[in-house]
C-alpha cells in the first residue's frame, strides 16, 4: 500500500475511510476533517472567501454522493476532491474570470514585509499582477485548471490527471501551454521557467 | 521569480474559514448523510436450511425453506494488515498445503452460529470429497449419504425434534466447477475479472462485481479442497478485489479469534468476511456481518478437517 504524503499521520487511508463510508455513511465525516479547510482555502483563492464558503461545503455534499465511485485503489482523497472542487468551481467561472479582471485593475497591493527576500518577491508579483491576471483570465478554463491545480493546491501532474480525469500528456500539454501564455505576459522568454 | 510562484502570490491565501463556516458545511454534510442511510433490502443468507425427517430423506429435493433477513449498513473494522499482506501470507499458507486428488474424503466438523441461522445451529460432522462431488454422515452408525454435490459449503446435516434427521444444503450454485478451476485465469486481476463478470442466477443484480467476485471466492474456499496453486490464487485474487478490506479482530461462531477479508458492503448493507488463523492463515470459517457495528447475522467455524480413507471414516 502506498500512503501519500497527504495521508501523513493518519491510521487509516482516505480510500479505507470512504469504503467504510459506504455502509456508514457518517465515516465520511473524516474526510471532511481532513480537506476542508484546504479545498476552502483553495476555492478562496479562485473565486473569492464568499462564494468559496458555499462551494466548499458543496464539495463534501458532492462527493459524499459519489463516494460509491471513488477508486477505492487510491489511498488519498485529496486528488478527487480537487476535482470536484475544480469542477464546481467551473460553474462560477464568469464571476473568478471577473475576479482575476478586477485584480488586473488594483493600483497596489498591501504588502506586509517581513524579511527581504519576501519583500523583494511581493514587489516583483506586485509589479507583475494585472498583467498576470489578465493573462489568467484569457486562459482556456482547462489549461487554467490544471494550472491553479499546481499552483495553488501542489498537486503534482500525475495528481492533476487524476483529479481532473484526463490523460497525464494532456495535463503536461496543459501546463506547458498555460505557463508559456503567463511567461509571456510577464515579459519573459517563452522558453524560462520551471517544468516539475 | 516564476510564473508559479507569481500567481501564489497574486492570489494570496486568505485568511482561514471562521469557525461558522467549518460548522455551518459540517452541518451541511451531516444532513446529507443522515439523509441516504445505507440501503436495507433483503438478501438471502448463505445456506438454505431444509430440514426433513430421516425417513423421507428421499424427498430432500422436494422443499426448500429459504430464509432472509434484513440486513442494514454497517462498517468494516480496521485492520493491522493490509489486504495485500494478508492475501500474501494466506496464499503462501496456502501454496504449502498438501495436493490432493477430486476424490479424496475429508472429514470436517463444523460449528454454526449467529441468530440468523436459527435452528439450525449447532456442531456437526460430516464426509465430502475434495471436489464437494458426494457427501455423506453418520446416523446411529449407519454412514448415510447427502445426496451429490457440489454444496456450497458444507451440507448441514442434524437431528430434527419429529426424529431422524435432516440436512441444510444448496446445491448448484457454485459457478465454477471443480474441474473448471484449472482453466481459470492465473493473474489475480483477471481472475477478479473473470469472476466478476459470472453470469449467476442467484446473484444476478446482487450488488457490483466485487461483492459477486468475493462472494464467489467464499463458496469455493468454503467448499473444495483446491490443489494449493489454485487455493493460493484465490487468496490472491482477494487481495486485489476493490473495497475489501481487513479485520485484525474477527471472531468465529466458537469464540476462537482470527484474520478476516471482509468483503465490500452488500446491496442490504452485510458484509461476508473470510476468518484465518492468525498464525497459520489457514481457513477458520466464515461470517455474515450487518449492521453499523458490523454484528454477526450468520457464521460457519472450521473445528477440525482432516483426510480420511473414505465416508464414515473418523480421523
Amino acid at each position: 500500500m502506498t500512503v501519500t504524503a497527504g495521508l501523513a499521520g493518519y491510521s487509516q487511508t482516505d480510500a479505507t475511510v470512504i469504503g467504510q463510508s459506504l455502509a456508514d455513511p457518517e465515516r465520511f465525516a473524516t474526510i471532511f476533517e481532513r480537506y476542508f479547510s484546504q479545498i476552502r482555502q483553495y476555492l478562496a483563492r479562485r473565486v473569492g472567501t464568499k462564494i468559496a464558503d458555499d462551494l466548499a461545503a458543496e464539495v463534501f455534499v458532492v462527493a459524499f454522493a459519489e463516494r460509491q465511485r471513488y477508486d477505492l485503489a487510491r489511498d488519498c482523497a485529496r486528488p478527487w476532491l480537487y476535482g470536484i472542487a475544480t469542477n464546481l468551481a467551473g460553474s462560477h467561472r464568469r464571476r473568478e474570470e471577473r475576479y482575476y479582471r478586477a485584480l488586473a485593475r488594483a493600483d497596489a497591493r498591501q504588502i506586509t514585509p517581513s524579511d527581504e527576500d519576501v519583500i523583494a518577491e511581493r514587489v516583483s508579483a506586485s509589479a507583475a499582477g494585472p498583467a498576470l491576471a489578465s493573462a489568467l483570465a484569457a486562459l482556456d478554463r482547462g489549461d487554467r485548471d490544471a494550472l491553479l491545480l499546481v499552483a495553488l493546491a501542489d498537486l503534482s501532474y500525475a495528481e492533476v490527471a487524476e483529479s481532473l480525469g484526463i490523460p497525464y500528456g494532456t495535463v503536461c500539454s496543459r501546463l506547458s501551454r498555460a505557463r508559456r501564455r503567463l511567461r509571456e505576459s510577464l515579459g519573459g522568454e517563452p522558453g524560462r521557467g520551471r517544468e516539475d | 521569480m516564476d510564473e508559479l510562484t507569481a500567481i501564489r502570490q497574486l492570489l494570496a491565501e486568505p485568511p482561514p474559514p471562521t469557525p461558522d463556516v467549518v460548522a455551518g458545511a459540517r452541518a451541511r454534510l451531516e444532513r446529507a448523510t443522515a439523509g441516504t442511510g445505507a440501503p436495507r433490502r433483503h438478501f438471502p443468507v448463505r445456506r438454505w436450511q431444509l430440514a426433513v425427517g430421516g425417513a423421507v430423506a428421499a424427498a430432500v429435493a422436494a422443499g426448500l425453506i429459504i430464509a432472509q433477513v434484513a440486513a442494514p449498513a454497517g462498517a468494516p473494522p480496521a485492520g493491522a494488515l493490509t489486504v495485500h499482506e494478508l492475501a500474501y501470507r494466506a496464499a503462501a499458507a496456502a501454496g504449502r498445503q498438501p495436493a490432493v486428488p477430486p476424490g479424496q474424503w475429508v472429514f470436517w466438523r463444523e460449528k454454526t452460529g449467529g441468530p440468523g441461522c436459527g435452528t439450525g445451529c449447532g456442531t456437526f460432522h460430516v464426509w465430502t470429497t475434495a471436489d464437494s462431488g458426494h457427501a455423506a454422515w453418520v446416523y446411529r452408525g449407519r454412514v448415510v449419504s447427502l445426496g451429490t454435490g457440489p454444496f456450497d459449503g458444507q451440507p448441514l446435516p442434524s437431528l430434527v425434534p419429529q426424529g431422524g434427521w435432516g440436512v441444510g444444503s444448496v446445491t448448484g450454485k457454485i459457478p465454477v466447477s471443480y474441474a473448471g478451476l484449472r482453466s481459470l485465469p492465473r493473474d489475480p486481476a483477471a481472475l477478479d475479472r473473470y469472476l466478476g463478470r459470472l453470469n449467476l442466477p442467484h446473484l444476478s443484480g446482487w450488488g457490483p462485481p466485487p461483492v459477486r467476485e468475493f462472494s464467489i471466492i467464499e463458496m469455493m474456499l468454503t467448499s473444495y479442497l483446491m490443489p494449493p496453486r489454485l487455493t493460493a490464487e484465490l487468496y490472491q485474487a482477494l487481495g486485489h478485489i476493490p473495497g475489501v478490506t481487513v479485520s485484525d479482530h474477527a471472531v468465529d461462531v466458537a469464540g476462537r479469534q482470527g484474520v478476516g477479508f471482509i468483503s465490500p458492503a452488500q446491496p442490504g448493507g452485510g458484509r461476508q468476511e473470510i476468518i484465518l488463523n492468525p498464525r497459520s492463515y489457514r481457513l477458520m470459517g466464515d461470517n455474515l456481518l450487518w449492521g453499523p457495528r458490523q454484528r454477526l447475522l450468520d457464521g460457519t467455524a472450521i473445528l477440525q478437517r482432516a483426510l480420511v480413507s473414505g465416508p464414515g471414516v473418523w480421523p
